[in-house]
């Protein structure tokens, strides 16, 4: 049923982080303290608390092992250590973890599952290289591609880029616009590890490549960050003190072709990426004229060229001409806010939070200095053919 | 063009080409390798190349590609 929960569920308050380098603090201990914030931020007890969803990725490809409540955390840690006894706890194991953990938690909250639902994402900044790895034998799909030198998201994101570059005549100054959008708008948010540090164009094109036509502002900054989200049926939502922020509806992108491992032509994201946002306008019942906050997935920038393609905001390889050309400068009147919150790039490696933050601000009135006048949103993360996105609303419609 | 080397034993290679090959043609039938004729080369989408194979060791050969003229 394609309707299914459209603007049952809503958040009921949050709480986040500093943006950071490093805690200095193993990661549970402040996601604890985050979750307790965002409970409270709500109107509600710890004990009121009975549904627990997120995913727990460590997203590099590099060599480090992942311990729960020391660089990752699971929802069933995050449960057993703030003292609840969750009636359900589910973790999201696909890509798109924010919409795809968003998603469990509507479920969870329609079918009755759970009551008050708490949606965590907490990121940690490894030591080391992010990505780097000491492998030196390959086996299963690897073998197709690492003893090339193809290996890691750099390579997977450097070519796909360069497929569209060459393929629509764009430029690293195209590229460079949506950077220095996402560092402007970072630049005025508190909480960011990019505050009061914009980036004008020159600094980006005299940065050094990476994997062609990528260089290291292209990427998000790893980080270490947490966010905490309080999700309950609109019906408890009234009773709250903040102003609910509905879920009008989500989606997912995939299945995708079988390809080898982060091999992501073009074409493929295309077409995927379609039918992820056709999946979406028709869950959530809107569309992208109805949509004033979209808040596009940055965590690469060349993905807010193909969200702002495939969601309809701007025709097939039009979008890098839209944005060189001032229509996401969240700044003038008539500019699509994609990046109004800095999405990835200017907060850091946050994997959809900075989206999600800044459609719960502005939806809930709750954006201070920032606030915009703004009714629909959506937030997105990774790429539109394994990603996903949620439609956010401030009225029930 | 790969610029930076994220496994041991490439560092020396750097930079690097990757190309995304479609088999014969075939849209479905892809595979990735090293572009055997420098990061200069006048690479674009489409562009025709052939098979070739880089020896890396005794027994080991890995499959690449060079440009056709």
């Amino acid at each position: 049923m394609a309707t299914f929960g459209r603007n049952r569920v809503a958040i009921a308050g949050y709480a986040q982080s500093p943006i950071v380098k490093s805690f200095g603090r193993p990661l549970g201990a402040v996601t604890v303290d985050v979750a307790r914030a965002a409970i409270a931020d709500a109107g509600l007890r710890v004990d009121q608390v009975d549904g627990f969803c997120a995913s727990a990725l460590l997203p590099t490809a590099g060599d480090h092992s992942p311990v729960d409540g020391v660089s990752v955390v699971t929802p069933n840690w995050l449960a057993a250590r703030l003292g609840c006894n969750p009636r359900y706890a589910s973790g999201f194991q696909g890509y798109g973890q924010l919409p795809g953990s968003i998603a469990l938690a509507v479920n969870a909250l329609v079918t009755g599952a759970a009551d008050h639902v708490l949606v965590h994402r907490a990121l940690h900044n490894p030591p080391g290289r992010y990505h780097a790895s000491g492998r030196v034998e390959a086996r299963g799909d690897a073998q197709w591609v690492m003893p090339q030198g193809f290996f890691g998201p750099l390579p997977m994101i450097g070519m796909a880029a360069n497929e569209y570059l060459q393929r629509y005549g764009a430029t690293r100054e195209d590229l460079g616009a949506v950077v220095v959008e996402a560092r402007k708008n970072g630049s005025r948010i508190p909480w960011s590890v990019w505050h009061d540090r914009p980036l004008d164009l020159d600094e980006y094109l005299a940065s050094p490549l990476i994997a062609d036509p990528v260089c290291r502002f292209d990427c998000d900054m790893p980080v270490d960050g947490v966010a905490c989200f309080v999700l309950t049926t609109g019906d408890r939502a009234q009773d709250l003190p903040h102003a609910p922020v509905y879920v009008a509806g989500y989606a997912s992108g995939a299945p995708t072709r079988h390809r080898l491992p982060l091999h992501w032509p073009l074409d493929d994201i295309y077409e995927v990426g379609s039918e992820t946002a056709r999946r979406l306008w028709e869950r959530a019942g809107v569309g992208p004229s109805e949509v004033d906050l979209p808040q596009l997935y940055d965590g690469f920038s060349p993905f807010v060229w193909l969200w702002l393609e495939v969601l309809g905001f701007c025709p097939r390889g039009e979008a890098h001409r839209f944005v060189s050309g001032g229509g996401i400068d969240s700044d003038v009147p008539g500019g699509l806010p994609v990046l109004s919150g800095g999405g990835a790039l200017g907060n850091g490696r946050m994997h959809g939070v900075p989206q999600m933050v800044e459609c719960y601000l502005q939806l809930s009135g709750r954006a201070g200095s920032r606030q915009r006048d703004t009714t629909v949103g959506v937030a997105c993360h990774s790429s539109p053919h394994y990603g996903g996105a949620v439609v956010y609303s401030a009225e029930r419609f | 063009v790969v610029r930076q080397a994220f496994l041991p034993g490439f560092a020396d290679d750097l930079p690097f080409v990757l190309v995304d090959v479609a088999i014969g043609g075939h849209d479905d039938l892809r595979l990735i390798g090293r572009l055997l004729d420098g990061p200069d080369a006048p690479l674009r989408l489409g562009a025709a190349v052939s098979v070739t194979f880089e020896h890396l060791d005794e027994g080991v050969a890995v499959p690449a590609f060079s440009l056709e003229p």
